[in-house]
C-alpha cells in the first residue's frame, strides 16, 4: 500500500513538473496579446472605428492604413482592434451563463437521481437533438436580431453540454467513500453538493468552459455574419466579414484580416483548453486511482 | 432477541432487483437479528457479497431497510426523519474499508476532521475544536503536522487513524467498522486493531466489526456472527464458533481458518 502510495505521489510530482510545450506558450502569448489589444483598443487604435472617409474607401494596405480601409473608408486595423471586444465579451457571458445553468441542473440530476434525473435527462436529450445553429437562427428569428436574443440562443443551445458532464461526474463522485462518509457524519445534501462535490468538479468544468468559449466565439461570429447577432456599424469580426462580401475580390484584406483573427483567437483558446485538459485529467485519474 | 443491547437489529431485510429483461430479485440481507451489549464487540464474518456491508449501511441509515428495525440504546433509529437522524449520527459512526478515499481529496486533513464537529455544533469556535482534534491525534499516535496535508500525501494507516479520530470527535457510543484494516499492511493492521481495542477500554465503545478474516474477529470480538447468502446463520462466542460450530458453512469457514 505504501509502495503504491509513493508511486501515485511520484506520478503527481512528475505531473506537476509537466514539460512546458512551446505551442502552449505561443498560444498563451497570442491570447494575452489579443486580450490586451482588445482591452486597450481605445488607446491603441490609430483611428476611430466608426469614422467614415469616403475619399479613402477600399484602399489596400498602406503606411497610413496598415490593413487598408473598407467600402466606406473606415480603418480596418482599428476595427480589428475593437472587433474582438464584443465577440469575446459575448462568448464569455454566454459560456458563463450556460455553465451556471448546466452545473445547477447537472448537479441536481446526478446527485438526486431517480425520477428527477429521468425528467432532466429527457429534457436534455431534446435540447441536444436540436442542431445548434438552426436553434440559434430560430431564436434570433423569433426574438429579432440583437445581443439579447443571441445570448439567449447561445445559452439554450449550450447548457446541455455542461449539464451532461456535471451529471456524469456527480454520479461518479457520489459513489466515493468520502461522500458516503459525509452522509454518515450527518452532513446534509446542500453541504455535500456545495462544499465537497462542487470543488471536486472544478477541473472538469474549467476544461469544458475553456473549450466552449472558443466555440461560442465562433457562434457569435457566425450569427453576426448572418446578420442575426451584432449589427453594423458595430466593429465586430463577424460583421466585418459579412460587410466584406461585396468587395472581397477587390480588397481581400477586408475578409482575411477578421478571418485570421477569429482563427487565431479560437485556435489559441483551443490549444490552451487542450493543455488544461491534459494536465487536469491525469491528475484527476491519479486522485481517483485507488 | 431483545432490544436492550446498545445496538440491536431485528428482522432486517433488504433485496434488490437485477436485470432489465428478466428481472430477478436478489435478497442481499434476509431476516437478520442480533444485539450487541454496551461496551462489547460483535463481529460478522462471511464471504464477499454475503450482505455484511449492506447491514452496516442499513444501521447507519445510508440505505433504507425493506423490513425490520434498528435500535440504538433501546430507541428505534430506522425510519427516522432526516433531522432526527442527524442527532442519532453523533452516537453511531462508521469506518469504511478504503481509508484514503474516505477523506475529501481536495480538503486538508484538519478541515475534514473539523467538519464533523461543525456539522453537529460540537464545541464552540475553531480553537476549541482544534484543541480537541489535537487531543485525539495524540491518543491515536498521529502527528499534528498532518493537519495541513491532503489525503494523497498521507499513508493508508494514517488515513484510517484520521478517519477514526474524525468519528471520535463526535463522542459516539457505537462504532461500525466495515473491514477497517483489509486494505492495510499486516503490521499497520495489527496496530490499528490494537488501537481500537485500547479505545474501547478507554471510552467504553461498542463495536460492530465486519470482516472476512476470522482470525481478526476471533481476536477482537466477544461474539461472532456468521453470514452467508444474506442470512445470519449462526452466532456465538469465539469458543463456540471455533470449537463447536453448528452449521456446515461455519465448519467450512473454521476449517479454512485452521488450514493456514
Amino acid at each position: 500500500m505504501m509502495k503504491r502510495q509513493k508511486t501515485e505521489n511520484q506520478i503527481r510530482t512528475d505531473q506537476d513538473k509537466i514539460k512546458i510545450d512551446a505551442g502552449h506558450v505561443m498560444a498563451a502569448l497570442l491570447l494575452v496579446f489579443i486580450l490586451l489589444v482588445s482591452l486597450f483598443a481605445p488607446l491603441l487604435a490609430p483611428y476611430d472605428p466608426y469614422q467614415l472617409d469616403m475619399r479613402h474607401a477600399l484602399e489596400p494596405p498602406c503606411a497610413a492604413h496598415l490593413l487598408g480601409t473598407d467600402a466606406i473608408g473606415r480603418d480596418v486595423l482599428s476595427r480589428i482592434m475593437y472587433g474582438g471586444r464584443q465577440s469575446l465579451l459575448l462568448a464569455a457571458a454566454a459560456t458563463g451563463l450556460s455553465m451556471t445553468l448546466g452545473c445547477i441542473i447537472g448537479m441536481i440530476a446526478g446527485y438526486f437521481g431517480g425520477k428527477t434525473d429521468l425528467v432532466i435527462t429527457a429534457v436534455s436529450n431534446v435540447f441536444q437533438g436540436i442542431p445548434g445553429m438552426t436553434m440559434m437562427i430560430a431564436i434570433a428569428g423569433l426574438m429579432g436580431s440583437g445581443v439579447t436574443s443571441m445570448l439567449l440562443a447561445l445559452v439554450i443551445t449550450s447548457w446541455v453540454g455542461f449539464s451532461r458532464l456535471v451529471r456524469g461526474e456527480v454520479m461518479k463522485l457520489k459513489q466515493e467513500y468520502f461522500v458516503e462518509g459525509l452522509k454518515g457524519l450527518g452532513a446534509g445534501n446542500m453541504r455535500i453538493l456545495l462544499l465537497h462535490i462542487g470543488p471536486n468538479l472544478i477541473g472538469s468544468i474549467l476544461i469544458i468552459f475553456a473549450t466552449r468559449i472558443a466555440s461560442a466565439m465562433l457562434s457569435v461570429a457566425s450569427l453576426s455574419f448572418l446578420g442575426l447577432g451584432l449589427q453594423p456599424p458595430t466593429p465586430d469580426w463577424g460583421v466585418m466579414i459579412s460587410d466584406a462580401r461585396t468587395h472581397f475580390r477587390q480588397v481581400p484584406m477586408l475578409a482575411i484580416a477578421p478571418g485570421v483573427m477569429i482563427v487565431l483567437l479560437s485556435l489559441s483558446i483551443n490549444i490552451l483548453a487542450d493543455a488544461l485538459r491534459d494536465r487536469l485529467d491525469v491528475r484527476a485519474d491519479v486522485v481517483k486511482g485507488d | 432477541m431483545n432490544n436492550d443491547g446498545m445496538l440491536s437489529v431485528r428482522h432486517l431485510s433488504k433485496s434488490y432487483t437485477r436485470g432489465v429483461v428478466r428481472r430477478q430479485r436478489v435478497d442481499a440481507v434476509k431476516d437478520v437479528s442480533f444485539s450487541i451489549p454496551a461496551g462489547t464487540a460483535m463481529g460478522i464474518a462471511g464471504n464477499s457479497g454475503c450482505g455484511k456491508s449492506t447491514i452496516a449501511r442499513m444501521i447507519m441509515g445510508l440505505i433504507p431497510p425493506d423490513d425490520g428495525a434498528v435500535f440504538l440504546d433501546g430507541r428505534q433509529i430506522s425510519g427516522l426523519k432526516a433531522g432526527e437522524m442527524k442527532t442519532v449520527r453523533r452516537q453511531i459512526q462508521i469506518i469504511f474499508q478504503h481509508p484514503e478515499s474516505s477523506l475529501d481529496p481536495r480538503r486538508k486533513i484538519i478541515e475534514s476532521v473539523l467538519e464533523a464537529m461543525e456539522i453537529h455544533g460540537v464545541k464552540q469556535g475553531r480553537a476549541q475544536r482544534e484543541a480537541r482534534v489535537e487531543e485525539l491525534f495524540e491518543m491515536l499516535g498521529l502527528h499534528t503536522r498532518l493537519f495541513q496535508r491532503y489525503p494523497h500525501q498521507i499513508s493508508g494507516g494514517e488515513a484510517q487513524r484520521i478517519v477514526i479520530a474524525r468519528a471520535l470527535t463526535l463522542e459516539p457510543k457505537v462504532l461500525i467498522l466495515d473491514e477497517p484494516t483489509s486494505m492495510l499492511d499486516a503490521s499497520i493492521q495489527a496496530h490499528i486493531l490494537t488501537l481500537l481495542k485500547t479505545l474501547q477500554e478507554a471510552l467504553g465503545l461498542t463495536y460492530l466489526l465486519i470482516s472476512h478474516d476470522l482470525e481478526v474477529l476471533c481476536w477482537f470480538c466477544d461474539r461472532i456472527g456468521i453470514m452467508t447468502g444474506g442470512a445470519l446463520i449462526e452466532t456465538g462466542t469465539r469458543t463456540e464458533i471455533l470449537e463447536k460450530p453448528e452449521q456446515p458453512f461455519t465448519k467450512k469457514l473454521v476449517e479454512s481458518f485452521f488450514a493456514f
